[in-house]
């Protein structure tokens, strides 16, 4: 029998193939011993069947396993709602990029996201077409965020955080105006808000170069200081955690 | 006889053997820590069964959702033992019971009946 190199049990079958031509061996024929013997190879035979069969469920097991695995993953890191990635992923892909930054020396920058007068929203229009708006506009600052490595988080709410790698504070203001703008251009009717006819969200943003080691925390609540600023004057703007230094 | 009861755990299955009727049935998973030791009390249960020339004809339930390796090799163990006492001319019968989303169980349970020549093996899709 030529050798199959793809088969993980040639080495058996071959085995196998030795043992039964010995035993149709003429010098063999008249030995006591060869029924005894074919038992035993026969019994060989089997053994081998069912460990072939056995290691084809067991593989078939932890395929499906490992695709679980990978789905829990997957449920674990991403929002139910809005299919952009949860607060849990978001803390974990700002911490690894926070430690990227700081050992590269290059600008990290937060945007933080707030749809306007949401809770108006819902008690206007209910639960259903809040869920919706949600959708949309988280749909509306994905499809802001042009780079890739661009990352779009549901921080918890009507709450959303973006995280731009390689961005400074003037490029972090234009992903944060845009995103302003494409959501107010999504027309979605709002007639209680106090902003606009139509739903509106506020952005703070804030970057730095990272030095501190576990400074991740302090550029989110900068970034959320600054979605402050951007509501108090008065909502459907991106406003910089402090004033951008005037360039002379 | 005695039946045999064991109550499943979140590693082990739901085990029922009622010799006088010739019931034997198994639900769950089965991931124990020491499978050979586990299922013991079954082989002995089965054995003295089959010793019984008066025993009812053997219908074993199987609805397994999860096997590991050596739970597997447990059943083969077990398949095996079945062959020889429907060899000797006592019926047995073994349902294999899968759920239709359940792709695994099913390849399983094809892997089993192909070894059974004495055996009436039976492949069961559940809802």
């Amino acid at each position: 029998m030529p050798g199959d190199a793809h088969n993980i049990f040639q080495l058996e079958l071959d085995l196998l193939a030795r043992c039964e031509a010995l035993a149709r061996d003429a010098a063999f024929q008249d030995n006591p011993l060869l029924p005894c013997y074919q038992e035993l190879t026969s019994a060989y035979r089997k053994l081998l069947r069912q460990t072939q069969h056995l290691i084809k469920i067991s593989d078939q097991y932890q395929n499906a396993l490992s695709a679980c695995a990978e789905e829990m993953t997957t449920l674990s890191q991403v929002d139910a709602l809005t299919q952009l990635a949860n607060r849990r992923a978001l803390q974990q892909h700002l911490d690894t990029q926070w430690r990227l930054h700081r050992r590269d020396g290059k600008s990290l920058a937060i945007l933080m996201i707030d749809i306007d007068h949401f809770k108006t929203f819902n008690d206007a229009y209910g639960h259903l077409q809040g869920d919706a708006c949600l959708r949309a506009v988280a749909d509306a600052i994905q499809k802001s965020l042009l780079r890739t490595g661009d990352f779009a988080a549901r921080y918890g709410g009507d709450e959303f955080v973006a995280v731009l790698p390689s961005t400074g504070p003037s490029d972090a203001a234009t992903v944060a105006r845009r995103i302003v703008a494409n959501v107010k251009a999504l027309r979605l009717v709002h007639a209680a808000s106090p902003v606009a006819a139509m739903v509106t969200v506020s952005a703070g943003f804030a970057a730095t170069v990272p030095t501190a080691i576990d400074g991740a925390t302090a550029l989110l609540r900068e970034a959320d200081r600054a979605l402050y600023r951007a509501k108090l004057a008065g909502s459907d703007q991106a406003l910089a955690s402090e004033p951008l230094p005037e360039i002379p | 006889m005695d039946r045999l009861t064991i109550a499943p755990t979140k590693s082990t299955p739901d085990i029922r053997f009622d010799p006088d009727s010739g019931q034997l049935s198994m639900r769950g998973e089965s991931f124990p820590e020491n499978a050979a030791k586990f299922y013991a009390p079954l082989f002995a249960a089965i054995d003295a069964f089959a010793a019984n020339p008066a025993a009812p004809a053997l219908c074993v339930d199987l609805e397994m959702i999860y096997l590991n390796s050596s739970s597997s090799k447990i059943f083969f163990n077990l398949f095996d033992q079945l062959e020889k006492i429907a060899a000797a001319g006592h019926p047995v019968t073994v349902n294999w019971r899968y759920s239709a989303e359940n792709d695994t169980a099913q390849t399983c349970g094809e892997e089993f009946q192909e070894d059974a020549n004495h055996v009436v093996f039976n492949l069961i899709e559940i809802d």
